[in-house]
């Protein structure tokens, strides 16, 4: 019998699984050799202190994120594609956000009175702290899930300003959570017409090493018919840390873009 | 009502269950990535991003699987994830990405001998220590972990028992190094 196979032995017969004969051979073996005795000892004393090993306490926060989540995908009506998950309060950041970026069009009705002038003066403030606060909530220190509830606020605005896709681009290339840099991707794309962003798409394919958003963004950019992406999709085909999957992407992307 | 009723609920629009379903695996999810990544606030993390998947891709659930299955997959592609991302930022952390136990952690493993098991634990190689985790601190029987690993009962067995021999070899060493 090898050690290894010993060694299994013996955790059988500390876990108590062997049949009874098969328990007392192990014991007798025990007690006749030294060395089984050690290795015994040894695996005992780890098996014992799995079974001391104390779980860490779950923290009460993850409930309550869980039903603000739960809370905003309830009023999410049923739709086909992407699923965005907004809070209450991140609905109404989306909504003064489109409200700022559409404040141009507003601005000759607001002339009509001075009470609505002074509507908009109010609004145009709120508005501008709602942008802050969802910029801040994209910093790197906040937690993945209130960075990826930014980024879906994102996402739903019919607009953006630059300071907002500059913070997607950021986020989209150097964000910790690969979930959230594919959202911010998939917020970009939505803004491809504003050649910043498409700018931005194309340089991320040199910063992207993730192969998810790799495929993703290689598809993003096949479908906006992005032919600048044509160099950055060739470097891909030769790099040796690419997957073979992304790289397969690039020469199915460098096709349809030729 | 089964866990696998409540998934083929939630997935058919009733998302009010998606609660109970919460209630019964946050906790067990939670401390598999809690063992698996060594520290609470990556856990919490990625524990909200494995129910986050679950309404997300709640669509794909198909309601032959074993709900249990499915949701730890969830958790072991949130963990994938998040390790491939660790791994590419810390290139000191190559060797042993989880050895180095953050500072605030150190409540959590206030008693000495905790602390010298999960430092072994984490220098269990990844599938050997998923392994461990499933079946010895999260108590799956071999034949659940045969079907979410999708390997035979045997194998899962011998594995397991492997596992144990790199965590004692890990944990006398680090005793000797201690001492």
């Amino acid at each position: 019998m090898t050690r290894d196979e010993w060694e299994s032995l013996l955790i059988d017969y500390l876990d108590g699984t062997l049949p009874d004969a098969r328990q007392a051979e192990v014991r007798a073996l025990i007690a006749a050799n030294a060395e089984v005795r050690q290795m015994e000892a040894a695996l005992r004393e780890v098996l014992e202190a799995i079974r001391q090993s104390k779980d860490s306490t779950v923290p009460a926060s993850l409930k309550h994120s869980f039903d603000s989540m739960l809370a905003i995908e309830m009023k999410q009506p049923p739709k086909n594609g992407r699923q965005v998950f907004l809070s209450g309060w991140m609905l109404r950041v989306a909504a003064a956000l489109a409200l700022t970026l559409g404040a141009g069009a507003m601005g000759y009705w607001a002339k009509r009175s001075h009470e609505q002038h002074q509507e908009m003066a109010a609004l145009r403030e709120e508005m501008a702290k709602t942008k802050q606060l969802m910029l801040a909530m994209l910093a790197a220190d906040q937690p993945a899930s209130k960075r990826m509830t930014a980024t879906n606020a994102a996402y739903s605005l019919e607009k953006v300003d630059d300071d907002i896709v500059e913070a997607l681009v950021k986020t989209m290339n150097n964000d910790t959570n690969g979930n959230v840099r594919l959202a911010a991707l998939e917020a970009l794309c939505r803004f491809h017409e504003q050649d910043h962003v498409r700018q931005a798409l194309v340089e991320s394919l040199a910063i992207q090493n993730d192969p998810a958003v790799q495929i993703a963004l290689i598809r993003i950019l096949v479908q906006i018919k992005e032919t600048e992406a044509l160099q950055g999709l060739q470097k891909i085909t030769t790099d040796e840390a690419a997957l073979p999957a992304v790289k397969t992407e690039a020469h199915v992307g460098i096709l349809r873009l030729s | 009502m089964t866990d696998e009723q409540l998934m083929e609920a939630v997935r058919n629009g009733d998302l009010r269950q998606a609660s109970l379903l919460f209630d019964r695996y946050h906790g067990r999810i939670f401390h598999f990535l809690a063992r698996m990544t060594t520290g609470t606030a990556a856990a919490e993390d990625l524990t909200q991003n494995v129910f986050w998947r679950l309404l997300k891709y709640r669509h794909t659930y198909n309601p032959e699987m074993k709900f249990q299955s499915w949701i730890y997959q969830l958790a072991r592609n949130a963990f994938a994830d998040h390790y491939q991302h660790e791994k590419r930022n810390r290139k000191e952390a190559l060797a042993h990405p989880m050895e180095n136990i953050p500072e605030l952690e150190e409540a959590w493993l206030a008693e000495e001998s905790e602390k010298q098991l999960i430092r072994a634990l984490a220098r269990v190689p990844d599938d050997y220590r998923e392994l461990l985790v499933l079946t010895r601190f999260q108590h799956l029987k071999y034949e659940e972990v045969a079907d979410l690993l999708n390997m035979t009962v045997a194998n899962v067995k011998v594995k397991v028992h492997r596992a144990i021999g790199h965590l004692r070899e890990n944990y006398f060493q680090l005793e000797k190094q201690n001492a």
